[in-house]
């Protein structure tokens, strides 16, 4: 149809019957939202930046706060589990409590990206996953933000760290990729049932103190048989135990690998199905 | 050379159960379909026209008539989810004063982000930008945040930077109303060189004067079905029962 000669260069709008699986689609809006970094890395920054653009310390809060969190952990739990002195219990909490902020950050905005998007979807026809990258890099920009406490209180506390800190590197990487397809599939889904985000929210919450931060696997006996199944214990374990533990924890990434396929799937089959859809129920 | 083809053109809203804070307009009960358990509003009924390079069409019609969605279809934003629309040629759209900006960043800021969105290399934009500065007559303010600026002084800047980076096709939702006489003047000039360019032009709105003054063609919507599609006075005629 779009190729037969004189009618070559228009482009065609074709009808999108509503049970239908534009794959074709999908794959173009993610190749082409990857083609426009610009946008996205622009985008991102001025959201970001303009957080916290009338304040006097600016974007020095994001830090400070992380790192006032991560001081009162360190006093009140060192002080309640009577852990060793040589540090590395605290080390051990501010590794994990770091990666534990990004993932709550992160997962709990995936089902509103876009929705909160809406603005600029109905009146741009931008990739949609342009959006998605914008929210991986705002979140990215406050990790890399708060590695500096960390990095600063691990030079405090002197702990030896393994020489894994690439493997740790892999595993950020990982969850920047991960974050993209949660959020491609929270956020369609979420698009249409409103309900998800709420869910998701109310999820993360008790999430905290059913992963290993506080508490190390080893200290709550038979229950980490039920509790090692929790994926955010893998998320932060793939950056925490190269470092503290070295070696490549194999185990953590089958676990958390299988997981990020079968999300990818869901997330790229639900967006080929939805795409063209969700600019209608905003 | 812009060209745009409708050809059985249909849009569908699904109404969703689902909270929504959005308002909308109340369309006329008969927009209303149930199909099976699922009611939609059909926004836009088979619409079958041909718009050619130099023209400049303005969309009547009361509100909850149409004219959005069909801007919106025009500009990708929705897809058709009936029968088949061709466009050919680079579409900027300007819907609405409020979307896609960033109202905390300035105006100059602005530029670039819209620019980069348009598919623009940071040195084009930087070459364009005087132009767009002066067109909107924004000098003084254009370093401060555009929450700042006024309804007019919003819509100047962004008609401004749709304009610059050469679109073949045009299209404005309502835009006018917030310009002074001063500035529509110079706002139809600008379109007027754009449809010269062998553009397109593609205008919503409730004021008559100002369509007649910058189209030559008008489409009359009427809950979502095309009533009329001709010279502009003439369909004035018709609408007004001549």
């Amino acid at each position: 149809m779009a190729d037969s000669g004189a009618q070559e260069d228009y482009n065609l709008h074709e009808a999108v019957t509503v049970y239908e699986l534009r794959l074709g689609t999908a794959i173009r809006d993610i190749t082409e939202g990857l083609a426009m970094w610009r946008v996205w890395i622009a985008l991102s920054w001025h959201e970001f930046s303009s957080t916290y653009r009338r304040s006097l310390l600016g974007i020095m809060w994001v830090v400070l706060s992380f790192a006032g969190f991560v001081f009162v952990k360190i006093l009140i739990f060192s002080s309640l589990l009577q852990t060793d002195s040589n540090g590395y219990y605290d080390t051990y909490l501010v590794l994990g409590f770091f990666i534990w902020m990004y993932l709550q950050q992160s997962i709990s905005a995936s089902p509103d990206v876009f929705t909160a998007a809406k603005g600029w979807i109905r009146s741009e026809p931008l990739p949609f996953s342009l959006y998605i990258w914008k929210s991986v890099m705002r979140e990215f920009y406050n990790l890399a933000l708060t590695s500096i406490v960390v990095v600063i209180a691990i030079l405090y506390l002197g702990t030896p760290l393994k020489n894994g800190l690439l493997y740790s590197l892999l595993g950020i990487a990982f969850l920047l990729l991960n974050a993209f397809s949660i959020k491609l599939l929270l956020g369609v889904v979420s698009a249409r049932v409103r309900d998800i985000s709420h869910m998701v929210k109310a999820i993360m919450m008790p999430m905290m103190f059913l992963t290993p931060i506080f508490w190390m696997p080893s200290q709550i006996g038979d229950l980490i048989k039920y509790l090692w199944w929790n994926p955010m214990y893998h998320y932060i374990e793939i950056f925490r135990a190269p470092l503290l533990e070295g070696g490549f924890p194999t185990a953590s990434w089958i676990y958390v690998g299988t997981l990020y396929l079968i999300m990818t799937s869901l997330g790229f089959l639900s967006f080929a199905r939805f795409r063209q859809r969700i600019v209608f129920w905003f | 050379m812009a060209d745009i083809i409708a050809t059985d053109l249909c849009v569908h809203y699904p109404l969703t159960d689902a909270p929504s804070n959005s308002v909308r307009s109340t369309p006329p009960p008969e927009n209303r379909v149930e199909v099976g358990n699922k009611s939609y509003i059909l926004a836009l009924r088979n619409l079958n026209f041909h718009i050619k390079k130099g023209q400049r069409v303005g969309l009547i019609g009361r509100n909850g008539s149409g004219k959005s969605t069909l801007l919106r279809v025009l500009g990708g934003i929705y897809a058709p989810t009936g029968g088949m629309l061709q466009t050919k040629g680079k579409i900027s759209s300007l819907f609405n004063l409020n979307l896609g900006i960033q109202p905390d960043i300035s105006g100059l800021e602005n530029i670039v982000i819209r620019g980069l969105v348009k598919g623009w290399s940071r040195k084009q934009i930087r070459e364009k930008m005087p132009e767009i500065i002066d067109f909107s007559e924004l000098e003084n303010v254009i370093d401060l945040p555009i929450r700042t600026y006024s309804d007019g002084m919003r819509m100047r800047l962004l008609f401004a930077i749709a304009t610059s980076f050469s679109p073949e096709i045009l299209l404005l939702d309502e835009w006018i109303g917030a310009g002074d006489t001063n500035f529509q003047t110079k706002a139809a000039k600008r379109m007027n060189s754009l449809v010269e360019r062998a553009g397109i032009t593609v205008i919503a709105s409730h004021n008559r004067n100002l369509l007649r003054k910058v189209c030559d063609l008008g489409m009359w919507l009427d809950a979502g079905r095309m009533r009329a599609f001709g010279p502009i006075d003439q369909v004035y005629e018709r609408m007004d029962g001549g």
